[in-house]
């Protein structure tokens, strides 16, 4: 698979501060990317440049190997495509909205609505044709958004937060249509998002922006076994972040001390360390009799259940142990245990299970 | 159905907007005059006469006195047809005007409100009338623009001998013969005004009634003046002087004769010599 | 109140029986003030459209000077170009002093600041990341241009309204650079000034009737092209 977008040393100042500066990145032909970060890192920044809507201060950006400023931006332009979280259509019919880039890239006028009547039919809005896009639902606007940015038929299309003002139902449907649109024609995607679900589904690989610099990228199982930081913790899902320092190293595992607690955890660590421990919830078990001896986790608490939330599929039950923790349980364990809100359970997990980043 | 009609119609209306209205042509004079003279609507009466005879296309310029002059100054203008002879002869003598020839006078009257607070009487002369108002210090309303009728009050204060500049009686308004009469009926003061203009508008001045009138310190001359083409390239003076003979001519003698009697029963306009 | 009831009947008089003086008056009125709102608004909008969307160093003065030109006084705007036209002036060999195209070019003067004021206004209203959407599929900067303009409708045709006021209705420079020669460049407005000077209030007043009809009839067109198809609910 060649390389179809390369940036090196990319750098964006606006009035003397620096937005985004990015090293080095590429993404593979046909791939989809997704860049997640906090507001305010750069992702938008970062979307308009690779997109060649905004020019960077210093750096080069490659496309299929060839320097994008060799060219005029508007030429390499013609290769992309790009949506926005706002649906931005014109005051005119779903059709004129859809055929705009079509005329704006001077397709033949005889293929112009072949197309558009194609794409409408994908993502099944063929009914809406004609109808003003002031009068569409949130969910019918954004299928029209996006069916606008595909019709030209991109090599590249870029998505800023597309999704972030659809409901999780509406939004599973456009992303259901979309992804076979985006894989009949080889599409490369390079998408910012808020939403975990979205980036879990549709992205081979996952990169983490925070002010400006790429803090972390890999392919999402990495990410989500492995979060650089708090705020990608928790954006995969990780709900126990707990605050402690390291007072005890051993060979390849340490003792953090939090609160009056201690939690052992592996990894190469200094005293003195102040650090985040992250335990995904669903490692954390609750027993109602327990010792030491009698299980491999070396992190035993004992504490009372201050909180039970039904999740559906499962239960949320919140721990305090002198430090709350969070697990999920299923609904069978729960009524096997019969816990219920203030009952002193016993809680565990594996030093194994304590992902720990160093806290800056 | 709409797009149909639009390339007709887009037709007609640039058609429409670009036509002009009359024929400009190179046969063109340009007349210096005054507002009253243009309000007296003598001009509506001749102009389309001298324009039939020669060809010519007249664009008669009416503006304050003032300007009048300065235009012809300025060689803006071909003729001046003005009423201030101090002015023309001062015109003249700097070498701006030829042929001035003075053709025509009408009568400025007094007027004052019915009340006639200064008690002016009709046997009174004009200057009489002044001293009496100055002295009752009687609302007067003066044109205050330089105009012809206003350097003929002015003449008239000074001969009297007075100054009213900036007494809380004297009132300038700054504007024409008609306005000024109107503020003059509404405030109940005293005014000098042209026949013409009083006659045009007798119905709407229930207030005024003229008080002191055949005085011959109240006669206005008019007088055509012909810019002189020395000083000016640009001066039409074959038109000009085309123009000055036919105000001069018998033709027009009789109009100005006969000029108000339909409409006012009195004549308007007198020739030098009546 | 009589008067203003007499001024209603000799408008409608005046209108309904052709009478040659005062059609040639409304014509002449229509023909100027409508080209001179038409040359002020294909400058206007399109400057509008390049000022709005490049950032220079001089832009807020630029902008503050449009602004201000906005509340230009005609009479003054009518001094100004008089002396440029006089045929001993600068400009004064074109001939064009007490012609119709005199008046033309100042209401020209006039109305080009506030439609380009406005119009700057309602294209900086069109957001940038719309911009940037419509670069994203391939726009360039006339397709921006047409979407601007239809997207921005409602201000811009406020803005040419507010142009065609202010010409079809101011006196000061028409009077000037015209010379209400009557017949050539008497409009409706000089007109007006004109027949009130002598006394005649029922015509100025009824002159005064016209211009109002003729300009509320040409905004009530400009309303419905303005106000079509932006129908907030259904």
């Amino acid at each position: 698979m060649s390389n179809i977008l390369s940036v090196k040393n990319l750098s964006v100042k606006k009035s003397n501060k620096e937005i985004i500066n990015i090293e080095d990145f590429t993404i593979t032909e046909g791939s989809i990317t997704s860049i997640i970060g906090e507001n305010g890192a750069g992702k938008t920044t970062f979307i308009l440049t690779m997109a060649g809507l905004l020019k960077p201060s210093t750096g080069t950006i490659f496309f299929k190997n060839k320097m994008i400023k060799d060219m005029p931006l508007s030429e390499y332009r013609k290769n992309i495509s790009i949506v926005f979280q706002e649906n931005l259509l014109i005051n005119d019919t779903v059709y004129n909205n859809i055929a705009m880039g079509l005329k704006f890239r001077k397709f033949h006028i005889s293929s112009i609505e072949k197309k558009v009547d194609d794409i409408l039919h994908r993502f099944k809005i063929s009914h809406l044709k004609y109808q003003k896009a002031n009068t569409l639902s949130g969910g019918e606007a954004k299928r029209v958004s996006i069916a606008r940015a595909l019709v030209i038929e991109p090599q590249i299309l870029f998505l800023d937060e597309p999704f972030s003002s659809l409901d999780t139902l509406s939004k599973e449907d456009i992303i259901t249509d979309m992804i076979k649109v985006l894989k009949e024609n080889k599409i490369t995607v390079v998408m910012s998002t808020h939403d975990k679900y979205e980036a879990f589904r549709l992205s081979d690989s996952i990169i983490v922006l925070e002010k400006g610099k790429i803090i972390q990228k890999g392919l999402k199982e990495e990410i989500i076994k492995h979060p650089a930081n708090s705020f990608v913790a928790s954006f995969v899902g990780v709900e126990n972040i707990i605050e402690g320092i390291i007072i005890e190293k051993k060979s390849g595992s340490f003792i953090a001390q939090v609160k009056n607690k201690y939690i052992e955890g592996i990894g190469d660590f200094e005293v003195g360390n102040k650090v985040l421990l992250c335990i995904r919830p669903e490692n954390i078990f609750i027993s109602r009799y327990l010792s030491e001896s009698d299980t491999s986790a070396r992190n035993i608490f004992r504490g009372k259940i201050i909180e039970i939330l039904d999740y559906g599929h499962f239960y949320r039950v919140t721990i305090d142990c002198g430090f709350n923790l969070i697990s999920y349980i299923t609904k069978t364990s729960l009524i096997k245990l019969s816990l219920k809100l203030n009952d002193i359970v016993f809680v565990g997990f594996k030093a194994m299970s304590v992902h720990t980043i160093t806290m800056v | 159905m709409k797009k149909r009609f639009l390339m007709p119609i887009t037709f007609l209306f640039f058609n429409f907007l670009f036509t002009s209205t009359s024929y400009c042509g190179n046969k063109v004079l340009i007349l210096g005059t005054t507002t009253s003279v243009r309000d007296s609507g003598f001009l509506d009466k001749i102009i389309p006469i001298f324009e039939k005879k020669t060809g010519y296309f007249v664009k008669t310029i009416a503006v304050g006195t003032g300007q009048a002059i300065v235009l012809g100054k300025k060689g803006e203008v071909d003729v001046l047809l003005i009423h201030a002879p101090e002015e023309e002869l001062k015109f003249v003598k700097e070498g701006y005007g030829l042929n001035r020839k003075t053709f025509m006078y009408n009568n400025f009257i007094l007027l004052g409100p019915k009340s006639n607070p200064a008690k002016i009487k009709p046997d009174m002369n004009i200057i009489e009338a002044f001293k009496e108002i100055a002295k009752n210090r009687s609302l007067f309303i003066s044109r205050g623009d330089n105009s012809g009728t206003h350097i003929k009050e002015l003449s008239i204060w000074k001969k009297a001998g007075l100054n009213p500049l900036g007494e809380k009686w004297y009132q300038e308004t700054g504007t024409g013969m008609g306005q000024t009469l109107l503020i003059a009926n509404e405030k109940d003061g005293y005014t000098i005004s042209d026949r013409g203009t009083y006659l045009a508008l007798k119905k709407t001045l229930n207030n005024l009634k003229p008080l002191v009138e055949n005085d011959a310190s109240l006669r206005n001359y008019y007088s055509i003046i012909e810019v002189n083409p020395e000083k000016f390239r640009k001066v039409n003076k074959e038109g000009a002087k085309l123009f000055s003979d036919f105000i001069n001519s018998r033709e027009i003698k009789e109009i100005i004769k006969s000029y108000g009697q339909k409409e006012y029963g009195e004549s308007l306009f007198y020739l030098i010599g009546q | 109140m009589d008067i203003i009831i007499e001024s209603f009947k000799s408008a409608l008089k005046l209108l309904i029986s052709f009478d040659k003086d005062t059609y040639d008056i409304i014509f002449l009125s229509l023909r100027i003030s409508i080209l001179s709102s038409l040359i002020s608004s294909i400058i206007g909008i399109f400057l509008a459209f390049v000022i709005s969307l490049k950032n220079f160093p001089a832009k807020k003065f630029i902008l503050t000077f449009i602004n201000t030109g906005m509340a230009m006084p005609p009479v003054i705007a009518g001094l100004l170009i008089t002396i440029l036209l006089w045929r001993n002036g600068i400009l004064g060999s074109f001939n064009l002093l007490y012609t119709p195209s005199a008046i033309i070019i100042a209401q020209t003067l006039l109305a080009t600041p506030i439609i380009l004021g406005i119009s700057v206004s309602a294209f900086q209203h069109f957001p940038d990341k719309f911009i940037l959407q419509l670069l994203g599929l391939g726009a360039n900067k006339f397709h921006l241009f047409l979407i601007m303009l239809k997207e921005c409708k409602l201000s811009i045709l406020s803005a040419i309204m507010a142009g065609f006021g202010a010409v079809i209705s101011e006196v000061g420079a028409s009077l000037m650079v015209g010379g209400n020669i009557k017949g050539y460049t008497r409009v409706l407005t000089t007109a007006t000034v004109t027949e009130s000077s002598k006394g005649n209030f029922d015509l100025a007043i009824a002159y005064g009737i016209i211009l109002m009809f003729i300009t509320f009839t040409i905004n009530f067109i400009l309303t419905k092209i303005q106000q079509s198809s932006t129908k907030r609910y259904e």
